[in-house]
């Protein structure tokens, strides 16, 4: 195969970014789409040039590092799959691929294809967890859970953060990766004490990072590598104006 | 504001969609309403007397709507702020990826939808040049032999020249869509929705905008084609 | 060198923990607000072990080398975690859990630290409960179970094939409400340079942040390093791309010993390696074979496509060579299973090197709707990295290179042989002797993590009547200048050729010579050709950029360098356990039927490697292993 790649190449954050573009011949169909890009900058190395910065590791869809922007679709063509899962058989040969880095003024570009998400993490610290400390835990078996329960809440919790959700939102909105964690939370009996505390500290945390709000479009369900369904963002919703019902009523304590 | 007393982004929708809600809820019974339009003129005239003779009631919808409305799009404004600043670099290529023309063009149908209700407001309620002509339209009752404003005769001429009547479906083409996306939308701000639910939601959604366009639009189509006089 | 002492109380087995935890020295809380503690990686021991120890009150420095804790390698698991809490009524036990461990590591791991290991195994189910994972369950609301590898019980608890990533979540939440509470400093996207070692104990650590390129000193009470495996020395394996040995190898170099470097798990149901350019190996959980039958043609060289292979010519080879076990056997059995099948020409696929795994069975008696529930993503992930749908046909599998069990050596407290240094989960060398069971290194990394490290560096800490070293003493400015120079000499190199392929070629070489079957010759020339690589290394290699801002470049060239260095060891090691046991399989040590032949004579301890300098061999001594509860047998799996 013939493929043309269009990548973003910037130096760093202060440099002006561009466009920059590479002929790849003779690449394998077999050849997962990170793999062509190892190829590419190998060659790049060997003539002594930058290589062209992007992350991954697991390289299996788990790890959430993998980001790309491709031809317009967070981790390209193919539902529910992460870039590095995306194979070299998915495009026609002589495609042109427009490789960009995921935009959101909450994940600030850092170079070439790389983009700092932490702001997820600053979000699941606020809230995303239930407070229970090491050695606390009752016997496993105390709390049944029932099935569809644990399963929903596997559903939800399966996220993986990679950010793909904001990247292709219109409003660059985060409320899939905040409502899939209080979905996953909150279905659960371990963490629906917490849940009012937990939604109204998470949503305030992403609202100061920058995101967008949501405006339904489910274009963050389309492109999720974990399929996870939108309904956890009516879950949020719901999680939210109840609890912030009961905290302006002064039901709950203010929260911080 | 101190961050607890700030709208945050979910409550924003929130209130957009409660909003949304009554004006939704308004246009029903406007809809139900303008109907009257197929029946004999006394119908509308006496309707429309009914309306105005209550003005406490005329004024407090108005006032509640004029409220919802500015709320609403004051919102609106807020939102789309909050959306340019959210991504400060766009992209080069941006794929909808599933998400529908109406659902991306909230803002734009809801602009739309905007202009229209001023130049509605500016046909049929001020009747402002060149529509001035709609103040001298009366009819006479015949229980009381009042005279009182010929709504019947205002909307047929006022609707019956075709531009106008286009403006009216363009009009009525925002609404289509931003309802349709709207009530998609509410469903899930409120968090009335699961998996389960999605589907028949979603058909509401679609049913209702498809109901209003038609409802709405059956009469400057039927006026323009000369079904009503 | 002499290995120091292991630090095993003595008593009854079951005893030992409880009469260990009693003695340990315990610190008042008011002054564990005064130490801090660097804990180094984020996998399921390091998140878990931060987490802890913040709650406990220490002030922690995290580090990570992603960009958030909760993308280490931890995440990737798929199978599920044992635990001895016998709810499947089916004979399980803290003894037996032990016993299956033992003898699933051929018995080279320490008889007390495996027992403690399944003592612990139950609290951890209990703790991940109730941090909110989600566990698959029965429909009463129970937990459910499934079996594993090596076991005749069902005591591996799942969620679904994501096992890994819903624990590390957890352990994840819980660091990330100490990070919230600011217990812990959280460091993403900084690399270890260093172990800053003075006054005979560790100190700290020197560090890159991967971003700006700045090196600094971090100081401390005491180190933790969880930094996981360090298989990626093959190149080709199950790892992360990112997971790497520099943090351990420096440690290894200020004086910590390397316990059974050569002992590397080779998975056996990995999808097949498919071309040059590949940069990894995809592994299908272990849990497959609960439901998939391993089989091959009867026939050498059957090209015909696997559903026209009618029943009676296919071997179902594993249920034919230990029919008690069948497709659970142990993954290091079962590997080399599969490769003598190979080797024979009766393996699958375009280039040989694959057998089938079959649902089909399975999926007759459950339906297509049950085998998803249980092996949804993995269906998709082969699916999607071969093109080809499982249900419809067998998926094809080859062994991989998955886990080491070697690592730093460590007592029975987890620390190493540098005083204050102390290594959990993948990167000590613990408790899986010379093969790991499947849904063990989980339970491990957590154990560590959440139930022993809070309790034994309490102990050290206790005793240490100094405080923290200044970041401007001597070693840490030597450690902070030592790094600059190693980096500039990796910058300056100006070669033809990228580091990339140096560790590709150095892979290879790996896996010709100390993979699944290893000889002293192989062993000897292996050693040649690494030494030959590593000069060739430090003339040819090419590292682009600068020092200063993001550079993976030279992030790959530093950890490809110690992985030159590193994989030597291996081979030295392999070299001088002159026996076959578990993973390590010596071809001159071998059963008429071609299995382990273990030499318990000369072999049943610890290989512990101690650096002497740069260009100098490196020094093998000894921790003799004592089985005074469960005597070695020969394992059978038949």
């Amino acid at each position: 195969m013939r493929i043309t790649l269009r990548l973003w190449r910037q130096s760093s954050p202060a440099e002006q970014g561009g466009f920059v573009e590479y002929v790849r011949e003779e690449v394998r169909p077999d050849l997962s789409f990170l793999e062509m890009l190892d190829e590419l900058n190998q060659d790049l190395e060997r003539a002594g040039r930058e290589p062209v910065a992007f992350e991954h590791d697991c390289r299996e869809g788990i790890c959430g590092s993998c980001s790309l922007m491709i031809n317009g679709r967070p981790h390209g063509p193919g539902a529910g799959t992460t870039t590095c899962q995306l194979y070299m058989r998915s495009f026609a040969d002589g495609e042109r691929i427009t490789v960009e880095p995921f935009r959101s003024r909450a994940f600030p570009l850092i170079k070439d294809l790389v983009v700092d998400r932490s702001a997820f993490d600053r979000i699941l610290q606020s809230g995303g967890y239930i407070s229970v400390g090491t050695g606390q835990a009752p016997e496993a078996n105390t709390v049944p859970v029932p099935h569809s329960v644990a399963e929903e809440a596997f559903d939800a919790a399966h996220c993986i953060g990679c950010g793909a959700c904001v990247a292709t939102c219109i409003n660059s909105s985060a409320v899939l990766f905040v409502g899939a964690k209080v979905g996953h939370l909150g279905l659960l009996p371990q963490g629906k004490i917490e849940q009012d505390l937990r939604v109204l500290r998470m949503v305030r945390a992403m609202d100061r990072e920058g995101y967008g709000a949501c405006s339904f479009t489910r274009a963050c369900e389309a492109v999720c590598p974990k399929n996870i369904s939108v309904e956890v963002i009516s879950v949020l919703n719901r999680a939210y104006w109840r609890a912030r019902a009961k905290e302006f009523l002064g039901w709950i304590k203010p929260v911080r | 504001m101190t961050e607890r007393t700030r709208l945050s982004t979910v409550g924003l929708k929130i209130l957009m969609g409660v909003t949304g809600l009554f004006l939704v809820g308004y246009i029903s019974l406007h809809m139900l309403g303008n109907w009257q339009i197929f029946l004999p003129a006394v119908y509308i005239n006496q309707y429309a007397y009914l309306l105005k003779s209550v003005p406490l009631l005329l004024w407090t919808v108005r006032l509640l709507l004029l409220a919802s409305f500015v709320v609403h799009v004051s919102c609106a404004v807020r939102l789309a702020q909050i959306r340019r600043l959210a991504r400060p670099v766009p992209y080069d290529q941006h794929k909808p990826n599933g998400a529908s023309w109406e659902s991306r063009s909230m803002l734009l149908t809801g602009i739309g939808l905007g202009l229209f209700v001023l130049f509605h407001l500016y046909h049929f309620t001020w009747h402002l040049p060149p529509f001035s002509a709609f103040d001298g339209f009366t009819a006479h009752l015949k229980e009381t032999s009042r005279s009182v404003p010929d709504v019947h005769r205002m909307m047929v001429e006022g609707l019956r020249n075709p531009w106008v009547a286009a403006a009216y479906l363009l009009g009525m083409g925002c609404l289509f869509f931003h309802i349709r996306h709207g009530i998609d939308g509410i469903f899930s701000t409120l968090g009335l929705v699961n998996r389960r639910s999605f589907p028949w939601e979603r058909w509401l959604a679609h049913a209702l905008g498809w109901v209003f366009f038609l409802g709405f639009s059956a009469i400057p189509v039927a006026i323009v084609l000369g079904w009503v006089r | 060198m002499n290995v120091p002492d292991a630090r095993i109380p003595e008593g009854p087995l079951d005893r030992k923990w409880q009469t260990c935890r009693d003695r340990l020295g315990l610190v008042a809380p008011a002054n564990k607000r005064r130490m801090r503690v660097i804990v180094v990686g984020t996998g399921l021991a390091g998140s878990s072990a931060a987490a802890s120890l913040g709650e406990l009150g220490y002030g922690v420095d995290c580090f990570c080398i992603q960009d958030s804790p909760r993308r280490a390698h931890s995440v990737a698991a798929q199978g599920g975690i044992n635990a001895a809490k016998n709810y499947r009524n089916d004979g399980d036990s803290v003894y037996r859990l032990f016993q299956d461990t033992l003898k699933g590591g051929d018995f080279r791991a320490r008889e007390a630290n495996v027992y403690r290991l399944a003592e612990l195994s139950t609290r951890i189910i209990d703790q991940c409960v109730a941090q909110g994972v989600p566990f698959a369950r029965e429909y009463g609301g129970l937990l459910a179970n499934r079996s594993f590898g090596g076991v005749q019980v069902s005591r591996t608890f799942y969620a679904r094939g994501a096992t890994g990533q819903q624990l590390l979540l957890g352990a994840y939440g819980a660091l990330n409400r100490q990070i919230g509470l600011g217990q812990v400093e959280m460091h993403p996207r900084t690399e270890i340079l260093d172990l800053v070692v003075g006054d005979g104990r560790a100190q700290g650590v020197i560090v890159r942040d991967l971003v700006s390129g700045r090196i600094s000193a971090c100081s401390a009470d005491a180190v933790v390093l969880a930094t996981g495996g360090y298989g990626n020395v093959f190149a080709l394996s199950t790892n992360g791309q990112l997971s790497n040995a520099t943090a351990i190898w420096r440690a290894y170099q200020k004086g910590a010993g390397f316990a059974n470097p050569c002992f590397t798990q080779i998975h056996p149901t990995c999808i097949p390696p498919s071309g040059r350019s590949q940069s990894k190996l995809t592994l299908m959980s272990e849990s497959l074979r609960n439901d998939g039958r391993v089989w091959i043609p009867s026939r050498a060289n059957d090209r015909r496509p696997p559903n026209l292979i009618p029943e009676a010519e296919r071997d179902y080879f594993l249920e034919r060579l230990y029919p008690s076990y069948g497709n659970l056997v142990p993954r290091d059995i079962a590997s080399r299973a599969l490769k003598r099948m190979c080797d024979e020409g009766r393996g699958v696929g375009p280039n040989g090197l694959g057998v089938y795994l079959d649902l089909s069975d399975a999926l007759s008696r459950l339906g297509p709707a049950a085998i998803r529930e249980r092996y949804g993503n993995l269906i998709d992930m082969y699916r999607q990295v071969t093109g080809e749908n499982p249900i419809e046909q067998p998926m094809r599998i080859y062994p991989a290179i998955h886990y080491v069990m070697g690592g730093l050596w460590v007592d029975y407290h987890l620390m190493s042989t540098v005083p204050g240094l102390f290594v959990l989960g993948e990167a000590n060398f613990s408790d899986h002797g010379a093969n790991r069971l499947g849904a063990s290194a989980l339970m491990q990394g957590l154990a560590d993590g959440y139930f022993i490290l809070p309790y034994t560096i309490g102990d050290y800490l206790s005793r240490k009547k100094t405080g923290c070293l200044s970041i401007d003493a001597a070693p840490f400015r030597d450690g902070a200048r030592n790094s600059e120079a190693r980096l500039a000499k990796l910058l300056a190199l100006r070669g033809p050729k990228s580091p990339a392929e140096y560790h590709k070629e150095l892979g290879a070489l790996l896996w010709e010579h100390c993979g699944m079957v290893r000889n002293g010759q192989g062993l000897k020339l292996g050693i040649e050709k690494i030494r030959e690589l590593r000069d060739s290394f430090w003339k040819n290699a090419r590292v682009v950029g600068s020092g200063e801002g993001y550079n993976q470049a030279l992030e790959r060239a530093a950890r490809v360098a110690d992985y030159l260095e590193l994989g030597e060891l291996l081979c030295l090691d392999a070299l001088s356990r002159e026996e076959s046991c578990g993973c390590h399989f010596r071809e001159e040590h071998q059963t008429e039927e071609g299995e382990c032949l273990r030499d318990d004579a000369r072999f049943a301890q610890v290989a512990v490697w101690f650096f002497r300098g740069e260009g100098e061999a490196p020094e093998r001594a000894a921790e003799p292993l004592r089985f005074e509860s469960l005597k070695p047998v020969a394992r059978s799996y038949k």
